[in-house]
């Protein structure tokens, strides 16, 4: 009877313990890039230059890290602003913060690559810094 | 004398090549996405909403870039295999596709949708691969859109699905693109 029970108990714990581990497993949400600090932090025109100057080097230095980058808003475009003609940033939200045209700004995302047809490097899962 | 000759060649040149101006039409935030779903098992589904398009309406010629890390998938899991395993966007960062629209005058397009023929190369994951295929095309303002779908197979690209997952992932993929490119 005591047995039984022992066995049964053990039953249902491994049973729970596989669930987890498979929700762990095959459903573990997304990065959160806004709550991820910036593993690399460097002025728009440098993380350009180098992606310029020698793409494969920074594409293994730069890609899916966190950046957190500082250059003057040179266009907008819906939720995407391009900083110093270089860098294109995709916000999470649309504008909410009202930045504006010539401003400087300094935002945290996740690098995607390097563009070359429009030779921009793309940032995206994007949140503002500072104004 | 012969000096005059010349800059009046120069200058007449010049000329021509500014009547026949050409336009360029600008996409920086295109939408690409990808369908690999086989029925029953859960959906192989990826959007890429920061794809690039250009379009000269002079020569026709129309150039798109997808960075892979731009790909998103509703399972955080899938896309890890997806960036790691499949497409292997750390060595294969990107995606492109030159090609020419054949047959048509982008200066007369309206806002009616036109089929389009469209004749490229698509190069990915260190491949490259000829495609034909049919777009709509239409223009409103200056903006063009241009939508379709097209198939394409990872064996064309030397992608390898293992065996383990090989009847969850469709052997033919359908891409689907939506591109509204400014007049820049």
């Amino acid at each position: 009877m005591n047995k039984k029970k022992i066995l049964i108990s053990g039953l249902i714990i491994a049973s729970i313990v596989t669930l987890l581990v498979y929700n762990y497993v095959f459903n573990s949400k997304h990065r959160n890039i806004a709550e991820e600090k910036a593993t690399v932090v460097l002025t728009a025109g440098e993380l350009h230059s180098d992606f310029t100057a020698n793409e494969s080097l920074a594409t293994t230095n730069y890609l899916d890290k966190v950046i957190k980058t500082t250059g003057k808003i040179t266009a907008i475009e819906g939720n995407d602003v391009v900083l110093n003609d270089g860098v294109q940033v995709s916000f999470s939200a649309v504008n909410a913060a009202g930045y504006k045209e010539g401003t400087a700004v300094t935002i945290k995302g996740r690098c995607v690559g390097y563009d070359e047809l429009l030779e921009l490097v793309k940032i995206d899962q994007a949140t503002l810094i500072n104004k | 004398m012969k000096k005059a000759k010349y800059i009046l060649v120069l200058m007449m040149l010049v000329t021509i090549s500014t009547l026949q101006a050409q336009n360029k039409y600008i996409d920086k935030k295109g939408t690409l996405t990808f369908e690999a779903s086989e029925e029953l098992f859960e959906p192989v589904k990826a959007t890429n909403e920061s794809v690039t398009a250009i379009l000269n309406d002079g020569t026709n010629e129309i150039a798109a870039l997808a960075l892979m890390k731009g790909f998103r998938f509703k399972n955080s899991l899938m896309e890890e295999h997806f960036n790691e395993n499949y497409i292997e966007s750390e060595t294969y960062p990107k995606a492109t596709f030159r090609g020419k629209l054949l047959d048509i005058d982008l200066t007369t397009l309206t806002a009616a949708e036109t089929e389009v023929k469209v004749d490229g190369k698509i190069a990915l994951h260190g491949k490259e691969k000829q495609i034909n295929t049919t777009l709509k095309i239409s223009k409103s303002g200056d903006v063009i859109t241009i939508k379709g779908e097209f198939t394409v197979a990872p064996a064309d690209f030397d992608i390898e699905i293992p065996s383990v997952v090989k009847n969850k992932i469709a052997k033919e993929v359908k891409v689907i693109l939506d591109f509204k490119l400014a007049k820049k």
